[in-house]
């Protein structure tokens, strides 16, 4: 099963506190850890966090660009048996060019995928040990359906599915 | 010619199948609904094998636990039954896990996902399935002629159960996080049980001598 197969309609948002164990050691010399929520739209640069090498099969991942926030309104969420949490994201105006036609297709209805990785227990036996490894998951609460939202995350085209854009994984999102 | 001995299907079968179907769904949802946030705190553990060894280790206690149930009639002891479930299941889980992980990484960039998730999927099943069956020989050898069947038996079931189980769920609607988990673990236990009860487990053979009289 892939993050965008049949097999992400699955499971629901779930969320708890994490036991930030190593939070200290994490956060003063290790990468950026991913946020699912901020307060504030972010000023400067776009950033990245660790989740590039959680993403299951990258090679399917074509990367546009590293790392890129748009802003949207919350369609639809969803949770997939791979451990990833699905945002489909209507675009605002100003980036509706990121879209792709693969984006028309099927479950996107024209909306933007933004992928957490590793954020809900998996199932598959692909991603489960990878999944163990991370320390930093993009994790819920997310914002509502219909929440105004900025988001940031690594832009691809997901060549499984019709190259349909997505932003892959989640760096950051928060509310306007 | 002498016909070999068999477990009577009613309520010994049906026994059998629906311990691993309740013990599967209650272990995986109960996984499923509470683990998260132990994940990221546990990743820096040996690479987060900690994480892998305690979700090995739950579903064994339940799938373990629901079985030592209805083996009681089989004359299997318990306690050595659901401890030693419990090991193999913690230990084959945190192997083939890793394995999974390896597996994946060997394939190059742009390799059919289906050739790839099947391979993950039976390396898998068999290293789980045989942790399994090892530890039904350890518990059975000293009273069960054909105890050592259970190696290959349960590799080879617990791989079609959670194949078949991938698979499945590959069609499903959209389902509540814990619903799913119970339905996936029901799932695997069901056809995991029925392949095994048909191959062997209704053979009084491969369960211990103690139960001389067919049990009901």
């Amino acid at each position: 099963m892939t993050n965008r197969g049949a097999t992400r309609w699955n499971l629901v948002w779930m969320r708890a506190a994490g036991l930030l164990l190593l939070a200290g050691v994490l956060g003063g010399c290790g990468p950026v850890a991913a946020s699912a929520s901020r307060s504030t739209t972010p000023q400067g640069e776009c950033t990245p966090t660790d989740q590039d090498q959680y993403v299951y099969d990258p090679g399917r991942l074509q990367v546009v660009q590293a790392c890129i926030r748009v802003t949207g309104t919350v369609d639809a969420k969803v949770i997939s048996t791979d451990g990833d949490s699905i945002i489909l994201l209507r675009l605002d105006p100003p980036y509706e060019h990121l879209l792709t036609p693969g984006n028309s297709v099927g479950e996107d209805n024209g909306d933007l995928g933004v992928e957490a990785v590793c954020t809900v227990p998996t199932v598959e036996a692909a991603v489960i040990g990878l999944c163990a490894g991370d320390s930093n998951p993009a994790v819920g609460p997310y914002p509502a359906i219909g929440a105004h939202v900025w988001v940031e995350g690594r832009y691809i085209y997901d060549l499984h599915h019709e190259a349909h854009a997505e932003l892959h994984p989640l760096y950051h999102i928060g509310t306007l | 010619m002498s016909q070999e001995r068999r477990v009577p299907w009613r309520w010994a079968g049906l026994g059998w199948i629906a311990a691993n179907s309740v013990g599967y769904a209650v272990a995986l949802a109960a996984w499923v609904r509470w683990s998260q946030p132990i994940w990221p705190p546990l990743s820096q553990v040996l690479g987060g094998s900690l994480t892998l060894a305690l979700y090995g280790a739950t579903l064994g206690v339940g799938v373990s636990v629901a079985q030592a149930l209805v083996l009681r009639r089989r004359s299997v002891q318990p306690l050595l039954w659901i401890v030693a479930t419990t090991v193999a299941f913690t230990v084959s889980f945190v192997v083939a896990s890793w394995v999974g992980l390896v597996v994946m990484r060997a394939f190059p960039p742009g390799s059919d996902k289906y050739v790839s998730n099947s391979t993950i999927n039976i390396a898998f099943g068999l290293l789980v399935g045989g942790g399994i069956g090892v530890a039904r020989w350890f518990v059975l050898r000293g009273s069960a002629p054909a105890a050592a069947g259970w190696i290959l038996v349960s590799a080879v079931c617990f791989m079609v159960g959670y194949g078949a189980t991938v698979g499945i769920f590959q069609l499903t609607p959209p389902i509540e996080q814990t619903i799913l988990g119970a339905l996936f673990g029901a799932s695997i236990g069901a056809i995991t049980a029925v392949v095994e009860w048909l191959w062997l487990g209704r053979r009084q053979r491969v369960w211990a001598e103690a139960t001389g009289s067919p049990a009901t």
